[in-house]
């Protein structure tokens, strides 16, 4: 009888040992090693839009394709701090309440509006480039969100639920140039 | 064997090559973050020494010093690394910057090594300016000599003249000349004239500059950047900087990181910025290439002259 239930036992850790063990381990590294992608893909993606400064569709494009070649699926948020020079008027439809001076607001964007200048949802407007201006501040953030295969077997052995973010990059920085 | 039993050989071999994997990962993301770090001073070194190299003195006459470009790139560089104390790390680190390039309206400057005999007869290594070259095409008997915009001087050899000026201006006076009477002709030389003759003062520079390394003790080999010739005519428009990175250690594996920048001082190609009414009767100031704008009569040069003149920013445009 003990016989039986040292044997059992013995396959149970030999299967951990043989097969879990490597996988989890492989899988782990694969996880490492997107995470260097990912942030490569984002420092390359943020650093032309600061040198040009402007967003095409198709960088947008070709920055999420990258991404999604790990075979992850990714939420990317873009936020971009616009110092907006703003003119000061006590009210401001009355032209001659002007104050002879101006204001220097942040104006924030985020990735619905960006998105929706890259790839209006009407059919008709033309699908336009997203200026930024010089001194600006334009941050990526990339995080995945369905669960990665290490994630998934993590949670089969340790039989709780693990945090989806594994991947997280975030980057950013001041635009130093204004391109037509 | 029992079954348990090579289960624990197993592990005992293969977790050594999972040790291995952990490590090289590991190298593999300290790279990475060593790639983009770098890749940061190094712009913002040549973005301070494309600041410091404008000198503006009366009627905005713009005077280019590329002293102080590269004092300023230099000292960046040292700042950010943490060394501006240290001569030997900073001779260390000069060594894997085999050419800098200072890019003026019409003529080009190298940096890079050169050997020279000193007054007492010994050999003397250093970065040396040489002199500077102008951005110069032959095409039959003529030689074009270009600019950042479309001023050019043309020398007539046989004829012994030469005509000086904006394109539009001397296009009456050389009415045989392709390049001159056609515009886009004129620019596609100007632009291809202007990176080759940069481009291969860079390639002699950094493949020179292998000489000069092995006395660093750097094994690396230089060898000129791939970069396509559409990204060298791009990048090349305005006054500025340029230089390269090659070499330097930054891995356990062997890795290097090889980079270049380019600093532009943006004098030549200027923003532009129109004032119009908008349908609400408001004043709008709006870029250069919105949509909204329809008449382009009056140009202003920064969006604070335009609020000043009461003007709030589009909408559409975002300026």
């Amino acid at each position: 009888m003990s016989e039986t239930l040292s044997k059992i036992m013995a396959l149970v850790v030999s299967m951990f040992l043989f097969f879990i063990f490597p996988v989890e381990n492989m899988l782990t590294r694969q996880d490492d090693i997107t995470k260097v992608i990912v942030l490569n893909k984002t420092a390359e993606f943020v650093d032309s839009v600061r040198n040009l400064g402007y967003i095409t569709p198709l960088m947008y494009m070709q920055f999420s394709q990258s991404l999604s070649a790990t075979g992850n699926i990714y939420e990317i948020t873009m936020e971009h701090i616009h110092s907006s020079i703003d003119p000061v008027y006590t009210d401001p439809v009355d032209m001659t309440s002007f104050q002879h001076y101006y204001n220097v607001n942040a104006r924030i964007t985020y990735t619905d509006e960006i998105l929706d200048r890259l790839f209006p949802e009407n059919p008709h407007e033309p699908s336009d480039r997203y200026y930024l201006s010089k001194g600006d501040i334009f941050t990526v953030k990339v995080s995945n969100t369905n669960r990665t295969p290490a994630t998934k077997v993590q949670q089969m052995l340790l039989m709780s639920e693990l945090p989806v973010k594994r991947i997280y990059v975030i980057y950013g920085g001041m635009v130093r140039d204004e391109n037509n | 064997m029992k079954i348990t039993d090579s289960a624990v050989l197993f592990v005992i071999i293969a977790l050594p090559f999972a040790f291995m994997m952990r490590i090289k990962t590991n190298n593999l993301q300290n790279v990475e973050y060593k790639n983009i770090l770098l890749n940061r001073y190094l712009d913002t070194a040549v973005e301070d020494a494309s600041n410091a190299m404008i000198i503006r003195g009366i009627n905005d006459r713009i005077t280019i010093s590329k002293e102080k470009a590269v004092e300023a790139f230099y000292q960046t560089l040292y700042a950010n690394l943490n060394i501006t104390g240290d001569n030997t790390a900073k001779q260390r680190l000069n060594a894997f910057i085999p050419v800098i390039v200072i890019i003026d309206y019409d003529g080009y400057w190298i940096y890079s090594m050169e050997t020279y005999t000193g007054m007492n007869g010994e050999k003397i290594q250093e970065m040396l300016w040489k002199p500077k070259k102008p951005y110069v095409y032959e095409k039959d008997g003529l030689v074009y000599l270009f600019t950042l915009d479309d001023y050019t001087t043309v020398l007539d050899i046989a004829a012994a003249k030469f005509y000086e000026g904006q394109r539009e201006v001397i296009v009456q006076s050389l009415p045989d000349d392709e390049i001159i009477q056609d515009g886009e002709l004129f620019e596609q030389v100007r632009k291809r004239t202007i990176a080759e003759s940069i481009r291969s003062d860079v390639n002699t520079a950094i493949n020179e500059h292998n000489k000069y390394a092995k006395l660093f003790g750097i094994t690396y080999q230089f060898n000129p950047p791939s970069i396509s010739d559409d990204d060298w005519q791009r990048n090349i428009e305005d006054i500025g900087i340029l230089s390269f990175f090659q070499g330097i250690p930054i891995g356990l594996g062997g890795e290097r990181f090889n980079s270049f920048a380019l600093g532009a001082a943006r004098v030549i190609r200027k923003r532009l910025y129109y004032i119009e009414q908008g349908e609400n009767g408001l004043y709008y100031y709006h870029r250069e290439n919105c949509s909204d704008v329809s008449l382009k009569d009056k140009v202003y040069d920064s969006r604070e002259e335009c609020a000043l003149k009461g003007a709030l920013p589009c909408g559409k445009c975002n300026p």
